[in-house]
């Protein structure tokens, strides 16, 4: 049943239908606004569809300036710039429930580190049966060049994104985990800059979370992790240049922690040691966040013709003369398989139980699960394993009957490659549509950052909000037209 | 600071100034050419004009006549012109964004802004608006970065490295078009050049440069050869003047060569030698001799550009 929410605001809340399958996070089933929402829908209703419209122009312009945009391939003016979509309405979320989304993404990521911690070294986990050996050993992000690696401070994964959901049942679910090079904290940090540029009356009226720290908390964790003996660590960014797409994060982070954002040309090794090339001569490197995939870090190691990396990093790395964030071979233990296993790691490694659900996740590499895969592949979402950014991700429910039985072939192909989940009622948050120019319900998720360093834990005080701006649509990524919201942790 | 970044802010000083040079340059030439007393040429304004534009050829490669409103468009927005003011807008931009690293968050703004506020214009806009208003928009939009860059910026290698492209640039130049006034007047000279066509052109000369109120501050005389020459090349009050510029660049070359911690430079020893030069030249009458300093310290520049690049922007 619809419930139709109208003389909410002053029109551009009266076509509001919420769906009573979905946790709706700012209505009640009855239409009522949630109570922790109540200023910022206020606050709304003192403006025009005009005013709202110049609001959003602000924002739109001052993401532009930031110099936050991204271009099509398609756009073939050389100045068509886009701005990734923003949302005015911030996603809140009270401090008890933030409390426990904290504790639990400490908790999944410390267990995933001492997984990949076991994966290099003794193997125990495989030896006690807990996780198939052949999973993480034949995973294509499995690295042999970190067997026996001890990194400094016996960090792998420094940063890590966790993907969460609300579900119907009011509860948060880890939906995926990301350690290999997570991205969008810049995003993060961005939003609440754009929001105080535009919607800066809202900050007075409700005690928030700042998230501006954060960069100062990973360049406190860099320095915790840098190589022993060494008083005055330098760090730097490593990006693989201008023309990724995600560098205007890459400088992001590198300008905020006042370190060099450097490129593998800047780099080179000399007796295992790692210097740059700068204007005053050779400089050190101790400890370096890098942003390039593993695959491109060392043409000596990884790929031989790889014009990003520098060779013998990864000697100078196993010398302990230079730490890397995050740790090679990480990728091992994001794999959306080996995801189904960590609530069993954060019970065979820290001794406790998991604070934050799975999803059920069924293997097609298990004959039974395959089985029930293949029959009721309609009411769940299939997904490779080794993918990222909802690419090959098949909603069953929206596929047609020609996409099902394609998408069958595919995992016969190759079963150990998919697996399968319970299509998650995803939560829906209202979103201001332009174009309809009224706020719509729209699904949305979570990431979290948290950062793991010598003797600290932290976890960015909030996280990016992503919202599928297609109505209906759960794939929230930005890759596929997904949009983003600020996030406030309100306290107590 | 990584010697790709210090490359790239060191060209970011250069190309802002070569754009607001030209800029300038070109909307005194333009609202020059609005009442430019019988006995000029106006073909010889915009050759002028697109001569210190360095888009002479390629003009004329896609252009078969003299048009102002044609050297207008080609030289400010022009796609096919490389060397437009544009061009070396987005150029800037295209090095901030590499360098963002070395810059505040203020200063990429900064730079972001103006790039896209230059960018919204169309050939009609330009035609509708005039030359006024878009030069206008690249003065006071390099006057603001650069205002930043010295209001604000640690005294760091990256405020020097911009500052010496800045200057490099600047003394580049001065150089070059007094070189090309002096080549005209050589050639000229022979067909006979009254002293009130030589005087209006240096007047002209400095008002393009931005130094015609200075000159005068500084003189109390009218614009001659000899005069107009002493101000931009020797006087060293004159912040735009060869001597100036090239005062600045051995301070910050010394400045830069103390984070070496080693003995002085051949960098250095080489800007001293140009700048001792410099500090020595005396217009005299002869306009070939002057044309003939001008074309050595225009080499002169060209070597020492190159050895800086070799010693700190070598990676």
């Amino acid at each position: 049943m619809q419930h139709n929410n109208s003389d909410t605001t002053n029109g551009m809340f009266d076509d509001y239908s919420i769906n009573p399958d979905f946790l709706d996070e700012v209505f009640s089933p009855d239409g009522a606004v949630k109570p922790a929402y109540a200023m910022i829908i206020d606050q709304l209703k003192q403006y025009s569809t005009a005013d709202l419209a110049e609001l959003y122009e602000r924002a739109h312009q001052a993401f532009f300036e930031q110099g936050i945009t991204f271009r099509l391939p398609s756009d073939k003016a050389k100045t068509r710039e886009r701005v990734f979509p923003f949302d005015l309405l911030p996603r809140l979320i009270n401090s008890r429930e933030w409390e426990k989304l904290q504790r639990g993404v400490v908790q999944r990521n410390m267990a995933i580190n001492a997984f990949i911690h076991d994966v290099y070294h003794q193997q125990h986990i495989f030896k006690d049966k807990l996780v198939p050996q052949e999973l993480v050993t034949n995973s294509v992000h499995y690295s042999p060049a970190m067997v026996d690696l001890n990194p400094t401070g016996g960090i792998y994964n420094h940063i890590s994104g966790t993907d969460l959901v609300k579900h119907s049942d009011g509860e948060y679910y880890i939906l995926e985990d990301n350690v290999r090079t997570p991205s969008g904290m810049s995003y993060v940090l961005s939003n609440r800059e754009v929001m105080k540029r535009t919607m800066f009356q809202l900050f007075g009226k409700y005690s928030l979370q700042p998230v501006k720290e954060f960069t100062e908390h990973f360049l406190t964790m860099m320095r915790s992790v840098a190589p022993a003996g060494v008083d005055e660590p330098n760090g730097a960014v490593l990006t693989d240049g201008m023309q990724a797409s995600a560098y205007f994060e890459h400088a992001y982070m590198a300008h905020s922690m006042g370190v060099p954002l450097v490129e593998g040309k800047d780099l080179y090794v000399e007796q295992d040691t790692v210097y740059m090339k700068t204007v005053a001569g050779p400089k050190r490197i101790d400890v370096m966040y890098r942003r390039l995939d593993d695959e491109f870090l060392d043409p000596e190691v990884f790929e031989a013709d790889s014009v990003f990396g520098v060779p013998g990093i990864m000697r100078a790395y196993r010398k302990g003369n230079i730490n890397m964030l995050n740790a090679p071979g990480c990728g091992a233990a994001d794999d959306k398989a080996v995801y189904s296993y960590v609530p069993a790691m954060i019970r065979y490694y820290l001794g406790e139980e998991p604070i934050l659900n799975n999803v059920h996740t069924y293997l097609c590499s298990e004959e039974s699960d395959y089985k029930y895969v293949i029959e009721n592949m309609d009411t769940l979402v299939v997904k490779p394993v080794d993918e990222y950014g909802g690419k090959g991700i098949l909603i069953g429910s929206a596929a047609t009957k020609a996409e099902l039985s394609e998408y069958k072939q595919k995992i016969a192909q190759d079963r150990s490659k998919y697996i399968a989940q319970p299509i998650m009622a995803l939560s829906n948050h209202a979103t201001y549509i332009d174009g309809n120019n009224q706020f719509e319900p729209r699904h949305v998720d979570l990431r979290t950052y948290t950062l793991l360093g010598k003797d600290m834990q932290y976890v960015l005080q909030g996280g990016l909000t992503r919202v599928a701006l297609i109505e209906g649509n759960m794939i929230v990524n930005s890759s596929q037209g997904g949009g983003s919201k600020d996030t406030w942790v309100l306290e107590e | 600071m990584l010697s790709r970044s210090a490359k790239k802010i060191y060209w970011m000083g250069r190309d802002l100034e070569w754009a607001e040079f030209v800029a300038l340059y070109s909307r005194v030439q333009y609202e020059n050419l609005m009442d430019l007393p019988a006995r000029q040429s106006k073909e010889d304004l915009l050759e002028d004009i697109l001569h210190v534009a360095d888009a002479q050829e390629n003009y004329f490669y896609a252009h078969s006549q003299l048009k102002a409103e044609d050297v207008l468009t080609f030289i400010c927005i022009e796609e096919a012109n490389p060397n437009s003011v544009l061009a070396y807008v987005d150029r800037v931009r295209e090095l901030a964004r590499g360098a963002r690293d070395g810059l505040s968050l203020e200063l990429w703004e900064y730079i972001n802004r103006f790039y896209h506020t230059m960018n919204s214009y169309s050939t009609e806009r330009l035609h509708r608006e005039g030359i006024q208003g878009f030069a206008g928009a690249i003065e006071s939009n390099s006057c603001r970065i650069k205002g930043y860059i010295h209001n604000n910026m640690l005294r760091n290698e990256a405020w020097m490295l911009f500052s010496l492209g800045m200057y490099m640039e600047r003394a580049f130049l001065i150089t070059r078009t007094l070189l090309h006034q002096m080549q005209a007047i050589a050639t000229q000279g022979s067909s006979g050049q009254s002293g009130s066509d030589e005087s209006y052109r240096f007047a002209l000369l400095l008002g393009s440069i931005g130094g015609y109120e200075m000159f005068k501050q500084g003189y109390q005389k009218n614009a001659s050869r000899k005069l107009a020459l002493d101000f931009l090349v020797s006087n060293n009050e004159f912040p735009k003047s060869v001597v100036h510029t090239l005062t600045s660049i051995h301070t910050i070359l010394k400045d830069l060569h103390a984070s070496r911690q080693e003995q002085e430079s051949a960098l250095q020893s080489t800007s001293h030698t140009i700048l001792s030069q410099c500090q020595a030249f005396t217009p005299g009458n002869e306009a070939a001799t002057t044309v003939d300093f001008l074309k050595k310290t225009l080499a002169n520049l060209h070597a020492l550009s190159g050895q800086l690049e070799q010693t700190y922007l070598k990676f």
